[in-house]
């Protein structure tokens, strides 16, 4: 499971996070870390959006409880 | 079109049709009622999941209202297995005070699958052939009994790795919403190519809101992140934590640990959403559509894959 190696990674290794921030395609190359093409490309999505990447504090986001039916 | 007064007109009319004690038939209708209007209300910053049958049919240029029994009978299972799966997990507190017998929620979501299977034996009613009919019947039972074997592997097993884990969440939700998409698209269509592409778009859009739903339950566990009942949530702290003894010598107790590797689960989840969604593009990409239900559809996707955060 690669994008769970590199959730943790970007987590708990700041210079990792940061060479993806600049070369996604080059760190993940350097990290040996192989992903498939919708896993780079979704990566790369969640990368480029601002906010994405809090290392700390990451909000937790709307849950869908329609189901509940409270 | 209103979708809500739709769905709501038909479960109307099959309790009438049916021949049921007036308590029984006057709790069907409340209950879906209100699962119905709290889907709606959750929604409102995007159509709603009801909205992908008719979105799906008009999308194959169909008449919307050919949808309604489709996506009626599709409602009425999700309630249903949404009412078992509170069974199942001992949480029928949430579901409300009425409901907090367990043979009384076991009857009323069988009740559910029954109504659900009384709406699709009149697809009559909107002009469905009944070619098209029978093979829907057939989707509806497909699904259903892959929902229940996602449900036996997810109550089965202990500890699922975090790959069966995802078997599971396309089995379970990816299924149920892989059925909506494609039954949408029967009632306009029977072109194999647009309705298989329609269906793993739905599986797709479904495994979204199962992350979503995993993202709930990592909210509620936060008071106990070390001994979490999710089983994804189980999955992943355990590879991480076995990556991370591999590389150094951490205390995973140590709390701040416990902040990075929540934090790592919360991107990762959203990595996975990410990329089902681009998935589902790729499907949606396969055939064409027509514009303004593609639109919807697509809308849908966006709010669900960026799990409900705001990015402009």
């Amino acid at each position: 499971m690669t994008l769970a190696t590199v959730a943790y990674r970007i987590s708990m290794d700041v210079s990792f996070a940061a060479m993806l921030q600049k070369n996604v395609d080059e760190a993940l190359h350097r990290a040996g870390i192989i992903l498939s093409v919708d896993e780079t490309r979704a990566l790369k999505k969640v990368l480029a959006a601002p906010g994405q990447l809090l290392l700390a504090g990451m909000d937790i986001v709307a849950p869908e409880p329609w189901a509940v039916g409270e | 079109m209103d979708a809500e007064a739709l769905v709501s007109e038909r479960l109307e009319l099959a309790l009438s049709s049916l021949d049921l004690a007036p308590s029984y038939r006057s709790l069907l209708f409340s209950v879906g009622q209100g699962y119905l209007k709290a889907q709606v209300q959750h929604y409102r910053a995007c159509l709603p999941p009801i909205q992908l049958p008719f979105l799906c049919c008009e999308a194959h240029s169909g008449h919307p209202n050919r949808a309604v029994g489709v996506t009626t009978a599709w409602f009425l299972l999700q309630v249903a297995a949404h009412l078992l799966d509170k069974v199942e997990d001992h949480e029928l507190e949430m579901v409300g005070p009425h409901l907090r017998q367990q043979g009384v929620s076991t009857n009323l979501s069988t009740g559910f699958i029954f109504v659900a299977e009384w709406v699709l034996n009149h697809l009559e009613m909107d002009r469905v052939d009944p070619g098209a009919a029978w093979d829907v019947q057939r989707a509806f039972q497909e699904t259903v009994l892959s929902v229940c074997s996602g449900q036996h592997l997810d109550l089965s097993l202990a500890s699922p790795d975090l790959f069966t884990c995802w078997k599971i969440a396309e089995a379970k939700s990816g299924a149920a919403f892989g059925l909506a998409c494609y039954v949408g698209a029967r009632v306009a269509t029977n072109d194999t190519q647009r309705l298989r592409a329609m269906e793993a778009f739905g599986r797709h859009l479904g495994t979204i809101i199962q992350v979503s739903d995993d993202l709930k339950d990592l909210e509620l566990e936060k008071e106990e992140p070390q001994n979490p009942s999710n089983s994804l949530i189980r999955a992943f702290l355990s590879q991480v934590c076995q990556e991370s003894s591999e590389r150094t010598e951490r205390n995973n107790s140590d709390r701040k640990d416990r902040d990075l590797s929540r934090n790592a689960l919360i991107l990762y989840l959203r990595l996975e959403a990410m990329k089902y969604a681009e998935m589902a593009q790729q499907e949606l990409s396969k055939i064409q559509l027509c514009q303004q239900p593609r639109d919807h559809i697509v809308a849908i996707l966006n709010h669900l894959s960026w799990l409900g955060v705001t990015t402009n």
